[in-house]
């Protein structure tokens, strides 16, 4: 790779990088917000106790609750977040595809529903165990990804699931594509990639070894 | 009880139903919806004075819903709420003049002040 190939993979790299911790800093943002008013919404409730009111033990349980529930989705997106940090660590990890997969979808999740579009891992099966680079294998299929709910229908499902193909391990995603002269992008953009006849699966081969 | 009914269009519902119970407990009329369709369904129904509404919505997002309030109920006043200055993941938007945008996280007092606050102030 010469160094003008090797700078344009890094730049798309950090693009890559950079759509996925914008739109995590949106959903925390968005969680954060809705925390600011649920813990205003407590202070109104305190000062109405000060002038004389009385609290509905249950109102005080409602936000509670409320509470809780925003901790508990800021924390599975903190969770979600570090652990696709961490699949830049290293080039040569060993890595379990599905587990791969269910981080990357959770992640695209809000971008993909922007288009009314709903993304969701298939029931994990057998273990996958590869040894590669999980962060580039990552951005090939968030491309595929993109490329797939830009091409689908509004209000459309696609399956994400990992699984074996001959020797190979593969990644299928599954869903109503449009007519190939409806499509705004082009085939796929990741290079081992195949659209089914149906034109509802396409399959990515995944460039890595066994582990 | 103020005269001023106030629709709130997000689609983080637990974020827009506190804050209509907010807006209540300082009298004014406030109903929640979490998407454009049903805001627009409302708006034909009944009559609102001002509109909230979250830029980044799924489906419709709120520059659209704006533009069509705006062309079909010119009466009603607009306000944008948006979770960062640029509020685009990667697509072009047009984006509004800084007196009809709300920075989330927002306080109630900056809403209510944007409420009453005369259009263009």
């Amino acid at each position: 790779m010469g160094a003008s190939d090797h700078h344009e993979q890094t730049v798309a790299a950090l693009q890559f990088f950079g759509i996925v911790t914008a739109s995590v800093s949106h959903e925390l943002n968005n969680v954060n917000s809705t925390i600011e008013q649920i813990a205003g919404l407590l202070e109104d409730h305190l000062a109405g106790l000060q002038s004389g009111k009385e609290i509905d033990p249950d109102r005080l349980r409602d936000v509670h609750q409320r509470i809780r529930r925003q901790t508990r989705r800021a924390a599975e997106i903190i969770e979600r977040l570090n652990r696709f940090a961490h699949t830049a660590d290293d080039p040569r990890a060993r890595f379990e595809l599905g587990g791969l997969l269910e981080i990357l979808v959770g992640i695209c999740r809000r971008l993909s529903q922007q288009r009314r579009v709903e993304l969701q891992t298939a029931a994990r099966g057998e273990e996958i165990w590869l040894e590669g680079d999980p962060f580039q294998l990552a951005r090939t299929i968030f491309d595929d990804l993109v490329w797939f709910w830009t091409s689908c229908p509004t209000d459309s499902v696609i399956e994400a699931a990992a699984g074996r193909e001959a020797d190979r391990a593969v990644v299928r995603l599954a869903g109503p594509l449009a007519e190939p002269d409806a499509e705004p992008t082009g085939p796929p953009p990741s290079g081992d990639c195949a659209v089914s006849g149906d034109r509802r699966t396409i399959t990515i081969a995944v460039p890595c070894g066994s582990a | 009880m103020s005269d001023l009914r106030v629709l709130l269009v997000d689609d983080e519902e637990e974020l827009v139903t506190t804050l209509v119970e907010r807006l209540r407990w300082r009298g004014l009329q406030a109903t929640a919806v979490t998407n454009g369709p049903a805001a627009l369904e409302l708006l034909r129904k009944e009559r609102y004075d001002v509109v909230v509404i979250d830029m980044k919505m799924p489906g419709m997002n709120g520059l659209v819903l704006r533009d069509l309030i705006q062309r079909d109920f010119p009466a009603v006043r607009v306000l944008l709420a948006t979770g960062h200055g640029r509020d685009s993941d990667g697509d072009d938007m047009d984006m509004p003049q800084e007196q009809d945008v709300l920075l989330k996280p927002f306080s109630i007092d900056v809403l209510i002040d944007r409420i009453n606050r005369p259009p263009g102030k």
